[in-house]
């Protein structure tokens, strides 16, 4: 499928982590592209290699082989001096920010950093600037001065997000930003990323395990198994209609805040465990517990491929357009 | 109305706050499990569903909590009456417990099978052999694949699922009437929760077991329990069966709640449908404001709320209650979503 104009296009990306039992496929030839102002949700399992990737986009991991580029440009080997002008671009938010807030600095030096680090205004104008992100994700001036350990989860994350779109990034990576709030919490912050997004327009690749959230939040979904996607389509479409068997599997198993009489999916069940991720089944990486499994599923890997407007499956199954 | 399998009333828990007084985490809190139901105690962190469990089980932390009354009625006794010894033996056997983390409540020193063994063993008297066998077909019954093989492994050789099917199995050893499962799914994966959760229920049905299924999701409410209890600050505020529950809930919290996770519609609808924030957080418990715990958060308020603590009453149908002195008065359109 193509992205008019993308904002980041990802060819073929690997990434494997080597451990002593054998190398971990996380990322197992994947390609995608987001367009400008775009929200690309990432759904899947555990251990499917969603994290990963948002990881390895950020170079906090090398990629192994494959292709990254951002705004036309090829950016998978740049070294560290010529990834900084990107690094502006691309920011990232994670599921636990104490992880991403040193805990030694106030707010203030927080959010000053990435100004510092890009030589970006003097002092006054940096003092402004931050008081204008405090306003913009929903904190008061006043917390400037305290530290990381003195808010609560939620505002911690808002301070995460302050200092992401500091630099007025096009592109937010958000490694389950939501996943460890509690409901009315996790409301606040995608209610805040989703206006900050209707402001700047700023693009959001957005990983999360909670198939309702990323429902919400995304424009498009990609589906993850064993580290390669197999369905990614208009979420509304994915939503109405799987078309990849373990799609529809992942789906059928989301639990519906509804009345109980009304109508569900009907309830399908996988069998038997994810494969191991160091020796991934041949063929197509699902056919192990694939209820529809046919030979050529043990011998050839389906690729994925354009099925109707605006959506890639990877499976024998589903006929191309 | 035939005798309820569990019956808690004017339930009571404190713990001591760093200046040495004592606050109520469970406030006076009545509930009643009918064999072969599922009751969802629902709330955010912090509205004392664990601690409700605890108190029931008897597990409060000492020397930082403490019973403070109330009666828990099982099988004609009052739990909270019996010694030690009376109780730890109605664990396992009348009343059982799973967890949210089973890596935590397993023996990553000793082979599942065993644990599953020795729970039996606790409880009946049977020869090692014969408690081994049932071991056996519990880790069967609980959908173990090879469970022979799995017998002899150890927690850490275990998936996340399959070591929560170990906990079911310590926790069915003994055919308990009553099972309280704390965010049992929460640490799972999707489509695994799916499993697990369909395993409960029909062991459920089999064995004629009522549950208490906490937890913070309501679609896996919505999906497995029939009835609801939602906590506040220590609280029941509301209880209805699941299906007026989520047809619309009576209480602003519920209401609230409800209004914050993504629905179905909400993914379909394009536009910019926000989702319903709650302001402001979970007042700290010991330091309750009078009236209404909600009032601070709520978009109904009125100032008696700040004043008068709602009791709980009769609203609508049977058995449905709600402790909120605005529930008997929604504004057209606002009930439902």
């Amino acid at each position: 499928m193509t992205t008019p104009n993308p904002l980041l296009e990802v060819e073929d990306l690997v990434k494997h982590h080597h451990t002593p039992a054998g190398a971990v496929r996380a990322v197992d030839g994947v390609s995608f592209a987001i367009g400008r102002g775009e929200t690309l949700g990432f759904v899947g399992e555990s251990g499917c290699g969603k994290s990963t990737l948002g990881r390895t986009l950020m170079r906090l991991h090398e990629p192994d082989a494959g292709t990254i580029r951002f705004e036309q440009r090829d950016v998978t080997r740049l070294g560290r001096r010529e990834m900084r002008p990107v690094r502006r671009n691309v920011q990232m938010i994670f599921q636990d920010p104490y992880g991403s807030l040193n805990p030694r600095r106030t707010v203030r030096q927080l959010l000053t950093e990435p100004f510092q680090v890009h030589g970006i205004g003097d002092a006054a104008d940096r003092r402004e600037r931050v008081g204008r992100l405090l306003e913009r994700v929903g904190l008061h001036p006043d917390h400037a001065e305290r530290h990381p350990h003195e808010f609560s989860g939620g505002q911690r994350q808002r301070i995460a997000i302050a200092r992401a779109i500091a630099l007025e990034p096009r592109l937010v990576i958000c490694d389950e930003p939501v996943s460890a709030l509690d409901v009315s919490i996790q409301a606040q912050i995608i209610n805040l990323l989703r206006r900050l997004q209707r402001e700047s327009g700023m693009a959001y690749l957005f990983i999360s395990h909670d198939l309702s959230v990323v429902g919400y939040v995304a424009d498009r979904i990609a589906v993850m198994y064993l580290g390669q996607i197999v369905e990614i389509a208009p979420k509304a479409e994915l939503w109405r209609e799987p078309l990849h068997p373990y799609t529809r599997v992942l789906f059928s198993a989301i639990p519906l805040p509804s009345p109980p009489s009304q109508a569900r999916r009907e309830r399908l069940s996988l069998k038997g465990e994810p494969p191991s991720p160091i020796a991934p089944p041949r063929g197509c990486r699902f056919h192990t517990r694939c209820p529809h499994a046919m030979p050529v599923c043990r011998e050839q890997a389906p690729a994925l491929r354009e099925v109707e407007g605006g959506r890639q499956v990877a499976c024998h199954l589903v006929g191309a357009a | 109305m035939p005798q309820s399998l569990l019956r808690v009333r004017g339930l009571r828990t404190e713990f001591r706050s760093p200046r040495g007084s004592w606050f109520p985490v469970v406030n006076g809190v009545d509930l009643r499990l009918e064999a072969g139901e599922t009751l969802a105690v629902v709330g955010e962190s912090g509205c004392g569903k664990s601690m409700l469990a605890y108190s029931i089980m008897r597990l409060v932390p000492r020397p930082l909590g403490r019973p403070a009354g109330g009666e828990v009625l099982l099988g004609g006794r009052d739990l909270l009456q019996l010694s030690e010894r009376e109780m730890r033996a109605v664990r396992g056997r009348d009343v059982s417990m799973i967890f949210q983390e089973p890596m935590t409540s397993l023996n990553p020193l000793m082979p599942v099978g065993e644990q599953v063994s020795e729970s039996i063993r606790e409880h009946e008297s049977c020869t090692s052999g014969e408690a081994a066998r049932r071991a056996l077909e519990l880790l069967d019954l609980v959908g173990i694949p090879e469970p022979a093989k799995r017998f002899g492994q150890y927690p850490h050789h275990l998936s996340g699922g399959m070591r929560q099917r170990v906990m079911i199995a310590i926790a069915l050893a003994c055919r308990p009437k009553v099972l309280i499962a704390d965010e049992p799914t929460t640490a799972l994966d999707v489509t695994i929760q799916a499993q697990v959760l369909a395993l409960l229920d029909r062991l459920k049905r089999e064995m004629g077991m009522g549950i208490i299924l906490i937890t913070h999701d309501l679609g896996v409410v919505a999906e497995w329990a029939q009835r609801v209890m939602v906590m506040y600050a220590g609280r029941k505020v509301e209880e209805a069966s699941a299906e007026e529950f989520f047809g619309g809930p009576a209480h602003p919290y519920s209401r609230a709640l409800l209004a914050s996770v993504p629905s179905p519609e909400l993914v379909l609808a394009d536009g910019d449908h926000e989702l319903t924030e709650i302001a402001g957080t979970v007042p700290p418990l010991d330091r309750l404001p009078q009236g209404c715990a909600f009032a601070g958060r709520c978009p109904r308020v009125q100032d008696r709320c700040g004043e008068e603590q709602p009791v709980l009453r009769p609203f609508g149908s049977e058995g449905r209650m709600v402790a909120c002195l605005r529930a008997d008065s929604p504004r057209a359109g606002e009930i439902g979503r």
